[in-house]
């Protein structure tokens, strides 16, 4: 019994590895198909970003705290989106890819025309990673966000954030 | 005797004679009734050699105003702070993009987890609705 846990401690920063090979595979399939947008925010982006963020705030802005404590968490975020294709299938393919020994299922809601499921990975009851898949008949999104944070963070972001800049955000990508 | 004093002459004219060599030849031709020419010029060096040397205040150069070296540092300066201010401006043009990039992905992320929750609080709704019928049971059966 030892010797089998002991073997699997051994795999088990493989099988992430290999869960992680999986999530490239996925970016690297759809490369070279122009329907898709790719983004990789990378450590260097993550600290810049919480440069700019720390520079620019409010001392007394509770939001911005939070999302600064959230950013110095977060290592890195990978996007593959598209729109005017179909999701869904694209969702089935990913979810086919995604082995779910090493995710945990944190959230899925499903309706006729869409998916989004959020999965995470842990370590020591903390989240390394967080996965978001979402297809509907017209759009896909996944999304990886890895780092070392809690669900208290998840829900801080869910719950009691207003982004400091998403508003102005939203406004310029609408007069685009 | 004729060879030495020939030989004097030529190293004077090469320029090789001693003080004492050169007086020695002086006296000759001092001496000598028919020095012509060569009297005129060695009375002409005595006269100089004679001659005081006269102390002659040059004027010095002007000290320039040093407004060239002052251009210079100035502009050194302003080229210095104008490429730090360029640099930071573009650091900052940076730092703002990757923001926008990060409260994108935490803009979609935070859009979707409230999708998920938002489903919870209808469910939250039914619960209360549940506590209801039950209020409204308990009641009845009272």
């Amino acid at each position: 019994m030892k010797k089998i846990l002991l073997l699997a401690l051994c795999l088990l920063p493989w099988l992430a590895q290999a869960q992680t090979e999986v999530i490239e595979k996925f970016y690297e399939k759809y490369r070279q198909d122009e329907r898709f947008s790719r983004v990789y925010i990378s450590p260097k982006l993550m600290q810049m970003a919480g440069g700019f963020l720390s520079s620019n705030a409010d001392e007394k802005d509770e939001d911005a705290e939070n999302l600064m404590e959230l950013i110095t968490k977060v290592k890195g975020i990978r996007i593959l989106s598209a729109e005017k294709i179909g999701g869904l299938a694209l969702f089935s393919e990913a979810m086919g890819d995604l082995k779910k020994g090493l995710y945990e299922e944190l959230m899925d809601v499903r309706d006729k025309e869409s998916s989004l499921k959020f999965m995470v990975r842990e370590e020591g009851g903390r989240i390394k990673e967080l996965l978001m898949v979402s297809g509907s008949t017209s759009e896909f999104t996944f999304m990886s966000m890895q780092g070392d944070f809690t669900y208290q963070d998840l829900n801080m972001l869910s719950e009691n954030t207003n982004l400091p800049g998403m508003e102005e955000y939203g406004r310029a990508k609408k007069n685009k | 005797m004729e060879n030495k004093h020939e030989e004097l002459w030529d190293k004077y004219w090469k320029g090789e004679t001693t003080l004492e060599e050169e007086n020695m030849l002086f006296s000759e031709v001092e001496a000598d009734q028919q020095g012509g020419s060569l009297k005129d010029f060695f009375s002409g060096i005595q006269a100089i050699r004679s001659e005081k040397p006269i102390a002659v205040q040059l004027p010095l150069p002007k000290q320039k105003y040093p407004w060239q070296k002052l251009a210079a540092v100035l502009l050194v300066f302003l080229t210095v702070t104008a490429c730090w201010w360029g640099y930071k401006e573009y650091e900052q043009q940076q730092q703002e993009m990757a923001y926008q990039q990060v409260v994108e992905a935490m803009g979609k992320i935070q859009l979707n987890l409230r999708k998920g929750t938002s489903h919870l609080e209808s469910m939250e709704k039914i619960k209360y609705l549940n506590s209801g019928v039950n209020w409204y049971d308990n009641n009845k059966n009272n």
